[in-house]
């Protein structure tokens, strides 16, 4: 049986603080586990949808480079098309006109490169990023 | 932190892990049950819908968490937010009632042992006094802890815990049937 006698004093003063530590019954879960798990948004497919993007962006440039490389186009120019262009400080159309030694089809080659260094960044992108995304 | 908590983190933001996250709930749902009971003056209904919103809401920010406090305060800190918002939305659907309990209930406790009456001389502390009891004993909170969780200065922290101590004091040496 516990004394009731708590008149102040430096070991009444533990007591009390011993009591009310010790008053702090645990709470038995009792399903409150699974209400919380229930209530959770749908588990997150980020990783998933990530790596079906960065697989739907590799794909298409990689159908973008077969269909340049079919239509005729030496990917062995590409580094010098891509010097010419950024040289080329004056406008976009001269930067355009720019690579002759592609002939027809060498400046789709550098759109196509554009685009797949932005997907690939898009896809890639640093956690910090996605809010603008 | 504690390196069963860390991994189960870690398991969470790494693939949400939802039974990682159900181990971390039954881990603390206790504590934030019990502060939550404490914050709504015993309404355990209420209280365990605070505290499904908060571990909600701590599963939605867990990548914010730095470890910077113990886990356990952080999900308080969470806590103790969503009931100010509550409160604030809903003042009229659970007024608090600071006052003490009627003498019929006294009558009642004092025929009852120690523990019961400290339940029933902390249910007569002023809501802020119970609350930095209940941080600070049952939940064993630092002083800095609880100024840092409630937004309190720490002097208001120790003012809170050294009269609510002391009037419990008073009171549970007031029901004393033997003196």
């Amino acid at each position: 049986m516990e004394s009731t006698d708590l008149t102040p004093s430096p070991s009444d003063e533990r007591r009390l603080e011993l009591l009310l530590r010790q008053a702090n019954p645990m709470i038995p879960d009792h399903g409150f586990a699974q209400r919380v798990l229930n209530a959770l948004p749908p588990k997150r497919q980020h990783l998933r949808q990530g790596v079906v993007r960065a697989g739907l962006c590799i794909a298409g440039a990689a159908i973008g480079a077969a269909v340049a490389w079919q239509q005729g186009v030496d990917l062995r120019d590409v580094p010098e098309a891509i010097e010419r262009f950024a040289a080329s400080s004056t406008s976009l159309q001269d930067a355009w006109s720019v690579p002759a030694a592609f002939a027809t089809h060498g400046h789709w080659v550098l759109v196509s490169l554009g685009v797949t260094a932005v997907s690939l960044l898009f896809a890639f992108q640093p956690r910090s990023w996605r809010r603008w995304t | 932190v504690t390196p069963a908590e860390s991994e189960l983190i870690a398991r969470v933001l790494a693939s949400d892990d939802r039974a990682a996250f159900g181990e971390l709930v039954c881990l603390h749902q206790s504590a934030v049950r019990q502060f939550l009971r404490t914050l709504t003056r015993g309404d355990a209904a209420w209280a365990d819908d605070l505290a499904q919103d908060t571990f909600v809401q701590a599963h939605r920010k867990l990548r914010q968490f730095r470890g910077d406090a113990a886990f356990s305060t952080w999900l308080l800190g969470i806590a103790y937010n969503h009931w100010r918002n509550a409160r604030r939305r809903q003042r009229e659907h659970t007024p608090l009632d600071d006052t003490a309990p009627d003498d019929a209930a006294r009558t009642a406790t004092q025929q009852v042992d120690l523990r019961h009456d400290l339940a029933f001389a902390l249910r007569a502390l002023s809501a802020d006094e119970q609350l930095a009891i209940h941080l600070g004993y049952q939940q064993g909170k630092s002083h800095s802890e609880i100024a840092a969780l409630l937004d309190w200065p720490l002097g208001t922290v120790k003012t809170h815990l050294a009269r609510g101590k002391e009037k419990l004091r008073q009171r549970l040496a007031a029901w004393n049937p033997q003196t």
